[in-house]
């Protein structure tokens, strides 16, 4: 698995969207200045997505509005800012679009200069082959101070790599993410679903005092 | 003496309470919100205006001391307070929405978009507008000038500033986000196009003769003789609109009409006209033109232009409802509007007129035609493949175009007619989307709205970076 280089990269941009390998990452703006030898500088993006007390003393991942519930979206255009206050997080979203093709996978990095104010940028920072969006980050500032997030700025490092084998071009693509634009709520599964999928057949409900069955209740009774 | 000033304490003090409350919607935005430097100004300048008028109500005593001499004169409350509250009460409605309208609850990349293509009309460079909620689900353009006329009044009384001028466009609240129904926003311009060249009196001489001509030795006496003109004239105002309009946009304002005001309803399934809704959908209103009327004239002109090419490449009953309508004849309306068959002769007689008036605003803006033919396939295909078509890259013939940047009017158009036909493609790239589930639909649907409004800010970006980064931005 390589790292793409500058030359690769800008060659790669070059290409229509129906030739193989073509990657698109827009707008790029000033290329000479964001293409470095081995990555390619992202920005921040205008839309943030603010952690707010929910209505609920937790964030319930069955209940699939508590998600959008526990955000507040903001926009701040270029030229504002946003103050992410001490230990507080919030999620942004990179300005660039980016259209991986089929044989590259990628990772977004908080910049050096970045982190060295105590602000992270990714927790989930692994880009599949094909993704298509604008990046949602998951921004922590894990330092003492507030510190001013200004839309514009460079934030992230993408690094791109070839996959030793390139993935079905035909592939229908997965809904949860597809295209986003800016930072999106998390799309949670349902516990019992996925539970059920392993053989557990019992979960606690956070709503109910008592255990509840993973399948229907008729499924359950004929089961037994 | 003491006792009147006590009133008079009173009221100034129930009057600055009252201005208080209005003024604080834009003292206190909610949340942490942002604002396109329009509402900014307009959000200022309420403070502003709040300000002085708090001032003047605190200097306000002692000189109603000095006037309050004669008891006569000071029997009852001394009228400018009135004035002031008048003023006040009549702004009263315009804050709120103007403050819900955040860059966040309007269609900000369109309405920046549309000024910028706005600002293209000689004469109109430096024009601005400020949207703001509507409760209505109608698009409404508010006169700057009744606006200005009354904020004006109420700054010389208490010694402020005159209000900026901008053009001011309701929208309806619930279509804050959306991005092509909103195109309908480029008919509110037209609205301020109509008042800054004075179209309404033009048309008037216009309407009066054509009037005298049909109606011959009907034509009215006393009041009715300038009330006819007036509805003929608003009329071709509103016609005039649609018209600039499509001159700005191109034809996504047609299908965004047609959506809006419900005209498929004329298309049966085959795709021809439905007779009866027809015949009463040709009615004319008091203040408007009937609908099917509108949008055939929307149609004609498109027929005229380089668009029909591709509007008659479209499988959408969208343009098949365009082209069924540019075939209704004269007669037909006449016959729907039987109570007022003079009428319609006469306005009829005006909209030569109205285009020639329209040719003479706008007619040297460039349509986009060439560019939409060469480039529309391509961000077709961006869509189609869930990328956001900002940065494209066009095989022209052997070699390859890169970093093209798609004008708005392009973008929007190809959006647009994306949105009309393709939707069911590109939910067939992905996994789960059901295109038979309409929640679905209305999921990608928006997406496509997200992905256009998207291309819309980044292309206005690269261009500002082109063309050396100094161009304003919202606050």
């Amino acid at each position: 698995m390589a790292v793409l280089t500058a030359k690769h990269i800008d060659e790669r941009l070059k290409k229509t969207i129906d030739e193989p390998g073509s990657l698109v990452i827009t707008p790029l703006l000033e290329p000479t200045r964001v293409l470095d030898n081995d990555s390619v500088d992202l920005r921040l993006g205008t839309f943030f997505l603010m952690p707010q007390t929910p209505p609920e003393p937790f964030l319930d991942p069955t209940d699939s509005r508590a998600a959008k519930r526990s955000h507040m979206r903001i926009h701040k255009p270029l030229g504002d800012y946003l103050v992410v206050p001490a230990h507080q997080t919030v999620l942004g979203a990179t300005l660039e679009f980016i259209k991986l093709p089929n044989d590259l996978c990628g990772q977004i990095l908080t910049k050096s200069s970045v982190a060295r104010t105590f602000l992270v940028i990714e927790t989930a920072p692994w880009i599949h082959p094909l993704y298509r969006g604008c990046l949602t980050l998951e921004i922590a500032n894990v330092s003492n101070t507030p510190i001013l997030l200004y839309p514009g700025f460079p934030i992230g490092q993408l690094i791109l790599m070839e996959l030793d084998e390139p993935v079905d071009e035909k592939q229908r693509l997965t809904s949860t993410y597809v295209g986003p634009i800016e930072p999106e709520a998390p799309d949670l599964k349902d516990p019992k679903e996925v539970l059920r999928r392993i053989g557990v057949e019992e979960y606690r409900d956070p709503h109910k005092p008592t255990w509840q069955p993973t399948k229907p209740l008729a499924e359950t009774f004929h089961s037994r | 003496m003491a006792e009147v000033r006590e009133q008079l304490g009173h009221e100034l003090a129930a009057l600055l309470a009252l201005v208080q409350s209005i003024v604080a919607p834009c003292e206190q935005p909610p949340g942490a919100v942002a604002y396109t430097a329009a509402s900014e100004q307009f959000r200022n300048h309420i403070i502003a205006l709040g300000k002085k008028t708090s001032e003047y109500l605190g200097t306000f005593p002692p000189e109603a001391e000095r006037v309050g001499e004669d008891e006569e004169d000071f029997g009852s409350p001394p009228g400018e307070l009135a004035e002031i509250k008048s003023a006040w009460k009549q702004l009263h409605p315009y804050i709120r929405p103007a403050v819900q309208a955040d860059t966040l609850h309007q269609p900000t990349s369109l309405v920046d978009a549309l000024t910028s293509r706005f600002c293209e009309i000689a004469g109109f460079e430096q024009a601005t507008f400020t949207i703001f909620h509507v409760e209505e689900f109608n698009y409404l353009h508010l006169y700057a000038s009744e606006i200005a006329a009354l904020t004006n009044k109420l700054a010389k009384l208490v010694g402020a500033a005159e209000l900026p001028e901008f053009g001011l466009i309701g929208i309806p609240s619930s279509q804050s986000s959306a991005l092509f129904l909103n195109c309908l926003i480029a008919h509110e311009m037209g609205h301020y196009v109509a008042a800054k060249k004075r179209f309404l009196a033009h048309i008037l001489g216009e309407a009066e003769t054509s009037l005298k001509l049909t109606m011959k030795e009907n034509y009215p006496v006393g009041k009715e003789s300038f009330q006819l003109p007036f509805k003929l004239a608003k009329w071709a105002e509103e016609l005039f609109c649609d018209l600039f309009a499509i001159q700005l946009v191109g034809p996504c304002y047609a299908f965004a009409y047609i959506e809006l005001y419900d005209q498929l309803q004329l298309l049966k399934f085959d795709g021809t006209l439905h007779g009866e809704r027809l015949k009463t959908g040709l009615d004319f209103y008091q203040a408007y033109p009937s609908h099917p009327f509108r949008v055939q004239r929307q149609a004609l002109m498109l027929k005229n232009s380089g668009w029909w090419q591709h509007i008659r490449k479209m499988k959408t009953r969208h343009a098949g409802l365009l082209e069924q309508l540019v075939d209704v004849s004269e007669d037909d309306h006449k016959a729907a509007n039987s109570d007022k068959r003079q009428l319609i002769e006469a306005f009829l007689l005006i909209v030569p007129e109205v285009i020639r008036f329209l040719g003479g605003v706008a007619g040297s803006l460039d349509d986009h035609v060439p560019e939409f033919g060469a480039l529309n396939s391509a961000i077709l295909g961006y869509l189609e493949n869930g990328i956001v078509p900002s940065t494209l890259n066009v095989r022209v013939g052997d070699r390859v175009e890169t970093g093209v940047r798609p004008s708005f009017v392009t973008l929007v158009n190809s959006g647009v007619s994306f949105y009309l036909e393709r939707i069911p493609t590109l939910m067939g790239r992905i996994e789960g989307a059901a295109v038979d589930s309409t929640n679905d639909r209305v999921f990608w649907m928006r997406k496509v709205e997200g992905w256009i409004a998207k291309a819309l800010e980044d292309v206005r970006l690269r261009k500002r970076v082109a063309d050396g980064g100094t161009d304003g931005e919202a606050h």
